[in-house]
């Protein structure tokens, strides 16, 4: 398929998911928004308020983390049913099963990028970012995106083979959310238990987020893009393989 | 006959073999994998997948101006074939196409049920014409919603649409373009007498536009009406391939029924 079809079919299908959702409401936009923005704001009342974490700058802290992980784990809940959803257009006429769950990553990531910018501005003049750190974030939204997209795919691919993958991918996520350093830093974890964070694929992903926001220095940053580069290097190989062998079979389990 | 193809043959397949592996768990779940990992390793590690033989020994070709009807009972591998030739199933050096195809398998579909009918149909050209220019696009969504007489129903709602008039959208978009390889699954559904009279013929008319048609069908008389060849799948494999008239009486023959036209 040529670029310019691809992007036909995707950008079609991310606005008609947008359109979709958002016709004769405004309180589908707005949940959108404010959703993040409520997570956001108690999280920080619980850490930063009623547990006083002691973690300087807690606000950006939180923004570098937990709005990349809604937005990973809001992706992986919302796209793992995504073939199951639209068997009847995939079985219908020949539209490629990743344009479809592209566009819906990517309306995810529009979702991301709305109540990010609003806290990233409101925090610009309260607390203020590194000018350079700021400067990087492109680099760790596309590890973000591309990761997500991926992680995506494999969940997705997974479901139709065995219907019970949301929930233990869901059980998952749970689990994760505590196990990823992104509402405590990551020095608190004891230095025995660090490997656990330094296997966990999602942190990989987030972290070059984290440090261009919260603790910016370019001798970590560098490092840090380069491991999520190749946990997203690891992802795709994988992915690939499960999505090559089980691709023809994906008809027949819709 | 609007061909772009420069090749007489528009599809070639050779030696195509489809087997579907069938999970161990099919049906299943993780948990149950997970459960029977624990409780007998060596069973679930020994298991090999289930292979499930859908079609053997495939060998077809299509020229130019053949219109193609394949029969057989249900389950025998009709669609799945089609759908491997539309590429649905990822590329497979074993079929080879000179040319664009369009595939249709179910005339009913909704992209997005809360937009409107002209909403969708817009939507559904852009997937289905997504090569054209955005004025080409505009053009054929335009001239497919007055074919389809919505009337005031094309600004509704798509989830409050009928069978009928949802066959009636995608029906007039499917046909607004001739192809080289045009494949129809089972299209004539859905659709009420009046309006499948007036789609038939456009649909027939796209037909003989388009280089060479795939056309399924369990209606003989359409059949026979529509092509000039004809393929009969029995026990995985082509059990005849030949002229229409003698495709249709073999297929009937074979399962003891008597032809009704």
């Amino acid at each position: 398929m040529s670029l310019s079809k691809a992007y036909t079919i995707i950008s079609t299908l991310t606005f008609s998911v947008m359109k979709g959702r958002y016709r004769n409401t405004w309180a589908g936009v707005l949940w959108v928004i404010l959703n993040p923005i409520l997570m956001f704001s108690v999280h920080a009342l619980v850490f930063k308020h009623i547990l006083k974490l002691d973690i300087d700058r807690y606000y950006v802290f939180l923004l570098g983390g937990l709005l990349p992980w809604i937005f990973l784990s809001s992706t992986l809940t919302m796209t793992v049913n995504a073939f199951l959803t639209n068997r009847e257009i995939l079985l219908s006429f020949q539209i490629h099963p990743l344009a479809i769950l592209a566009s819906k990553v990517i309306d995810n990531f529009i979702n991301f990028i709305l109540p990010f910018f609003i806290l990233f501005f409101v925090l610009l003049f309260t607390e203020g970012f590194e000018a350079i750190g700021v400067a990087t974030l492109p680099i760790s939204m596309v590890l973000l995106l591309y990761g997500g997209f991926t992680m995506s795919l494999f969940f997705a691919t997974l479901q139709v083979y065995f219907r019970d993958t949301q929930f233990i991918l869901g059980f998952a996520l749970n689990i994760l959310f505590f196990l990823t350093p992104i509402f405590y830093p990551v020095e608190k974890v004891p230095l025995d238990l660090r490997w656990i964070v330094d296997i966990n694929p999602v942190y990989a992903i987030i972290r070059p987020f984290q440090i261009a926001l919260y603790d910016f220095n370019s001798a970590i940053l560098l490092p840090a893009i380069i491991k999520a580069t190749i946990f997203n290097i690891t992802l795709t190989v994988i992915t690939y393989i499960f999505w090559r062998n089980k691709r023809n079979e994906l008809y027949l389990y819709m | 006959m609007n061909s772009t193809s420069t090749c007489n043959n528009i599809l070639e397949i050779k030696d195509l073999d489809i087997t579907y592996k069938t999970s161990r768990f099919r049906g299943g779940g993780l948990r149950d994998a997970f459960v029977e990992l624990l409780t007998s390793p060596l069973k679930f590690l020994m298991r090999r997948p289930h292979n499930l033989h859908l079609l053997h020994d495939i060998n077809l070709t299509i020229k130019k101006g053949e219109r193609l009807g394949i029969v057989g009972v249900n389950g025998c591998g009709k669609t799945s074939l089609c759908r491997a030739i539309a590429g649905m199933h990822g590329k497979q050096s074993s079929i080879k196409v000179n040319g664009n195809i369009r595939a249709i398998f179910d005339t009913t579909v909704v992209i997005h049920p809360e937009l409107s009918g002209v909403e969708n149909a817009e939507i559904l050209v852009n997937l289905m014409y997504p090569d054209l220019t955005k004025q080409e696009r505009k053009e054929i969504a335009q001239e497919a919603l007055e074919f389809s007489e919505l009337g005031e129903f094309q600004f509704s709602a798509f989830k409050y649409y009928s069978k009928g008039m949802k066959a009636r959208l995608f029906l007039s978009i499917v046909s607004a373009r001739p192809c080289d390889l045009l494949i129809l699954d089972e299209v004539f559904n859905g659709a009420d007498t009046f309006f499948n009279e007036k789609i038939t013929k456009r649909i027939t008319g796209m037909i003989e536009k388009s280089a060479a048609v795939i056309f399924i069908s369990h209606s003989m008389e359409t059949v026979e009406q529509i092509c000039n060849r004809v393929v009969v799948i029995d026990e995985n494999k082509i059990a005849f391939d030949g002229k229409t008239q003698d495709g249709l009486s073999f297929y009937l023959k074979n399962h003891n029924l008597e032809a009704t036209s």
